[in-house]
């Protein structure tokens, strides 16, 4: 795999711009060895991210309505396969 | 097809002898389990790149064709941040206790010690070209869904198991093809579903069977009665944490495979003391002085890591007993004794097929 691969490609995509979902997220705490699940419902903002290859791909939630009680940010990237359509 | 309700698809189609699947972070485990006849899954998350490597030669030389794998915690979700914002958010009160506890336990500073650096999404992905350059036989997904690496998992002759908290989670996993799919309950060390173990595994193994994924039960599980109610419910084979910290074999420190011993199902608590995220471990001096009055909130995570991430380091490098915890679920009930891992396989094997003679048995209620 070349190095240049790794590096995330953003990109908007106006189809899924919009729609509802839920999304179930996570990821390994840092400094630790575990990890922690973080479940999200918001709309997709439309932007895309492709990281690598084979592409590993990414959906940007806004206008999140559920997300864990300490998440601070407006935003989150979440990767594809996890992610429901509301009521999904 | 054989008639031992211990031979499971598990075992025809890895090579295993019995259906216990042992996660470990410690190689010396994953190297007893595999040749005791079971699957040893080494965690490989918190290593260094080259030090994964190295583990995983060390483990195939150990246990030749026999069937093992590494777990990595591929991320579902992130965000972008600015370490040096985020550690003005820390209130002067948290500093101000955590300072407290250090001079309370004279606990200094480790060396060694350093933050994490982030590179969340690139790390992984180096770290799963180690896994098919090294020829490793599972990758195991103990998070994010795997199906992004599955042709190129296969290509390599890897399996591809994804662990899953919801079934809309293994739906999923089972329509991309992925292997193994590892149900894992409420009652899990670590980050675990909201979901119990006994409602999850049987919707899972419905949403499999008309696949070619098998499904491996998991949270709560350390005995043989456990392995066999698994087997009941229709998966091919247990998934197993905690009860492997308490071997002979385990790097955790002898105090701690005691107090593992000792402990309870409620001994198993959740607490956000250690990360900012409810994390299931073994209840400790640390987790109890977050809760005493007066104490403040843990924060958000990533905060609260930044915060304690030196007390906690210290408390490590000072061993101070009472004050360290680790990982642990609701099965340490089940642990009686420090023995080798070859043992626990042994054991629950054995005690398995006693409760599959007693159900067999049984006069009719």
């Amino acid at each position: 795999m070349a190095e240049a691969d790794d590096e995330p490609r953003i990109y908007f995509d106006a189809e899924i711009a919009g729609q509802r979902v839920e999304a179930d997220g996570g990821h390994q705490v840092p400094g630790f060895a575990h990890g922690v699940r973080e479940t999200f419902q918001g709309t997709l903002t439309g932007r895309r991210m492709d990281q690598g290859d084979p592409p590993w791909r990414w959906l940007e939630l806004g206008e999140l309505t559920q997300k864990p009680e300490d998440f601070a940010d407006q935003t989150v990237w979440c990767e594809e396969s996890f992610v429901f359509r509301v009521g999904e | 097809m054989s008639d031992d309700p211990l031979h499971t698809r598990l075992c025809d189609e890895y090579g295993c002898e019995v259906p216990i699947v042992a996660f470990a972070h410690t190689r010396d485990v994953i190297a007893g389990v595999s040749n005791a006849g079971g699957i040893g899954i080494l965690g490989g998350s918190s290593m260094g790149l080259e030090e994964l490597r190295t583990n995983i030669r060390w483990i195939k030389e150990k246990v030749g064709e026999k069937p093992f794998g590494v777990d990595l915690l591929v991320p579902a979700s992130f965000v972008e941040g600015n370490t040096e914002d985020l550690d003005a958010m820390i209130p002067q009160g948290h500093h101000d206790f955590v300072d407290n506890l250090k001079t309370e336990l004279e606990v200094e500073t480790p060396k060694d010690y350093r933050p994490d650096d982030g590179g969340l999404l690139k790390r992984s992905r180096q770290a799963l070209e180690i896994l098919f350059e090294e020829k490793v036989p599972i990758f195991a997904s103990g998070l994010g869904s795997p199906a992004f690496i599955l042709e190129e998992a296969h290509d390599a002759g890897t399996k591809v198991w994804g662990l899953v908290g919801l079934p809309r989670q293994a739906r999923r996993q089972v329509e991309a093809g992925v292997d193994v799919i590892i149900a894992q309950g409420y009652d899990s060390g670590g980050h675990s579903g909201t979901i119990g173990t006994f409602t999850l595994v049987p919707e899972v193994v419905e949403l499999a069977k008309e696949s070619n994924s098998l499904v491996l039960c998991a949270g709560g599980v350390s005995t043989g009665k456990h392995l066999a109610a698994a087997l009941a419910m229709g998966a091919a084979g247990v998934w197993t944490g905690t009860i492997w910290l308490a071997t002979h074999e385990s790097e955790t420190e002898m105090f701690l495979k005691q107090r593992l011993v000792d402990a309870q199902a409620e001994d198993a608590v959740q607490s956000r003391a250690m990360s900012g995220k409810p994390i299931r471990q073994l209840r400790s001096n640390y987790s109890e002085a977050w809760k005493q009055p007066g104490a403040p909130e843990p924060l958000q995570m990533p905060l609260q890591g930044m915060l304690v991430g030196e007390l906690l380091a210290g408390i490590r490098e000072a061993k101070l007993e009472d004050w360290m915890t680790t990982p642990a679920g609701q099965s340490v009930q089940g642990i009686h004794g420090i023995r080798p891992a070859a043992d626990v396989v042994y054991q629950m094997v054995e005690e398995a097929q006693e409760q599959f003679d007693q159900m067999m048995g049984a006069p009719v209620a």
